[in-house]
Formats: C-alpha cells, structure tokens, sequence
C-alpha cells in the first residue's frame, strides 16, 4: 500500500458494504476536483494592521520584557552568574544561620554534609511515613478519588448544560 | 528591521495573507480564531525575515507553520474539551454506515447549476465548515495540503485507519452538504 502519494486514496480508500468502490473512487476525485478548484479566502482587511501593531508593541518593549532569547548575550550571561550566586549566596547564608555548616567549607566537606541531610531527611520520612497505618492511606485515597470525581463530575455537568447546550 | 524592510515585508505580507488565513480557517472552521493563528505566523515570519524574503520555499514555509499552529490550536482545545464533547458527540460524529456516499453520484459541476462564482465558492466553505472536525481536518490537510495519510494520522495522533476512514465519511458528508444546495441536480 502506499501512503505517500495523496491521489492514492481512490485506490486505497476502504470501502463500507454495500457500496462499489468505484463509487468512492468517484467521489475522491470530485471532492477533491471541488476543493482544489476553491480559491483562497480573502484575508481581513485589518490582518496587515494587526501584524504591524503588534510588531510595534513588541519592539517598543525594553528588551528585560522581552523573551529571555531575545535579551542581549551579555545580559543573558550576566543574568545566569548572577542568578546563581544570589542562590549559592543564600543556600549558604542560610546554613550559617542555622549553624549547619562549618565557617570554613571545602568541597569535598559541603558534599559529605548534603549527603549527611538528604540520609536524615529520607531516613525521617521513611520512619514517619511507614508509621501510618494502612487504612489510612486507602481512606486518604478514596478521599482525593472523591474529590476528582465530584470536580470532573461537576465540569462536565457545566459543560454539558451550560456550554454546549447554547 | 529598516522602513524599506518594513515595506517588503508588507508586500510579501500582502502576497501570502490570502494563503495563510485561508488555511488556517479552512482548518479551524473559525474566521476569528484564523486571524489570530494568522497573525502569529505573519509575526514569526517577520523574525525569519531575513532568510525568508528571497527563499522562494517561503510560501510552503508560511504554509506549514499555519498548518502546525492551527493543528497545535486544535489540539490544545480537543485535549481541553474531548471527554466532555464525547458526552453529546452521538448525532454529529458521523460513526455510522449511513455515512457511506449515495451509490449515484453527479459530477462536480452538478452541484452548482446555476449558482455563479462568488455563491459556489461560498456555499463549498460554508459546506466544509459544518463537517464535524474529525472529519474536516484530515479531510483539508488530505486534499489541501496534499498529506498523505499516514502524515496525518501522525500529525493528529491517531491511527491510520482512523484516517482513512474519517476522510471516507468526511468526503460522503461534505457531497450530502453540497447536495443540499438547491440548484443542485444531484441525486439524493
């Protein structure tokens, strides 16, 4: 069968019962002669003023509105060092707050204290997770397929009566 | 962009908007939500200007991207709605065998006894448009955009057969819509 050429349809088009396929044949060729000979629709009058005013808008917007693609290399590169060290400079300040870290840190110390958290906080979730009781969960769980349901339930309610019945 | 290159590209805006609002509104069935898809293609080839203004692929680029972004449009509305429309899809989802084509068939022309150019041209949009848009969309991108089917199913995420059998149905639908045109001398 060959699904490239777009005028084999006449030849490939499955047939329902009782109707011969040179009926489909036919009609494959009229359709198609009847679209084929439709000229293009005239575009709205305002379509070329709509382009333009919004190529105006965009432009006359400073380039820190723009998408981040279109923003000047340097500010671009600018932006993710200094991104990153706010955030560096944070994780950081905050740990000094707390006093988990050492004043003095060395790489391989700030990987063996991430380490060290990420055990205790798996550990402690583990602990207090495997201490709730099974028929808590299938409760909880019921309780969040409920409330899918009535939700789901009341949007397509909504649509049914108030969006598709206009 | 330079105000000379602002004046191409309103030329070469002017040469395409035809082309690019057709396809978009033959496949939305909507002359609103068109012009808009319209616009966005007219912005992104702005961007692309440069490389588009002497490229003679243009149109068929302009082409695509109307086809993808009204498929994207589509899609995203579909995804949004489809359970909920499955609900009262029963009467115009054309899932039936009375879809299949009469076994007489007047040629083309046949439709449109009497009507002049402006009437026909109307009357086959206004004709496609009412199809349901399972049917509409692989329907245009198969005879308009001269995909083949197995583009489409992947274009639409659906299966071939589904394909070929809503183009079937969409074909049998539409010369139904084309029929009922009343200088039409084709047998019902």
């Amino acid at each position: 069968m060959n699904n490239n050429d777009p005028h084999a349809t006449h030849r490939e088009t499955p047939a329902p019962q009782g109707n011969p396929p040179d009926v489909h044949e036919r009609l494959a060729r009229d359709i198609h002669r009847v679209l084929r000979a439709q000229p293009d629709r005239v575009a709205p009058a305002a379509l070329e003023s709509r382009v333009f005013a919004e190529i105006a808008r965009r432009s006359a917007l400073p380039w820190w509105s723009q998408p981040f693609a279109r923003w000047p290399l340097a500010a671009r590169a600018v932006f993710l060092i200094v991104t990153a060290a706010i955030a560096a400079a944070m994780i950081l300040g905050l740990a000094r707050v707390l006093n988990i870290v050492p004043a003095q840190l060395s790489a391989g110390s700030l990987l063996m204290i991430v380490r060290g958290y990420w055990n205790m906080a798996a550990g402690f979730c583990a602990y207090h997770l495997a201490g709730i009781p099974l028929h808590v969960w299938t409760l909880a769980a019921a309780g969040v397929a409920a409330c899918y349901a009535t939700l789901f339930g009341f949007g397509a309610a909504a649509y049914r009566y108030l969006w598709k019945a206009r | 962009m330079t105000a000379s290159g602002e004046a191409d590209f309103s030329i070469f805006m002017r040469k395409y908007q035809n082309m690019v609002f057709s396809t978009a509104a033959r496949l939305t069935a909507n002359d609103a939500q068109a012009e808009d898809i319209a616009q966005e293609v007219f912005l992104k080839a702005y961007e692309h200007f440069d490389a588009l203004r002497d490229e003679p692929a243009a149109p068929g680029w302009l082409r695509t991207v109307a086809t993808n972004l009204s498929l994207n449009h589509l899609q995203r509305y579909r995804k949004r709605w489809r359970f909920f429309s499955e609900f009262t899809r029963n009467h115009d989802d054309g899932d039936s065998a009375d879809d299949a084509p009469a076994v007489e068939w007047a040629a083309p022309d046949t439709f449109f006894d009497d009507m002049d150019g402006a009437d026909r041209r109307a009357w086959v949009e206004n004709a496609l448009a009412s199809l349901p848009g399972h049917q509409r969309v692989p329907l245009v991108l198969f005879h308009y955009e001269d995909m083949p089917y197995d583009e489409i199913a992947k274009k639409l995420r659906v299966s071939l057969s589904k394909v070929k059998i809503d183009i079937l149905r969409g074909r049998a639908a539409l010369a139904r819509e084309l029929a009922k045109n009343p200088a039409s001398t084709i047998l019902k």
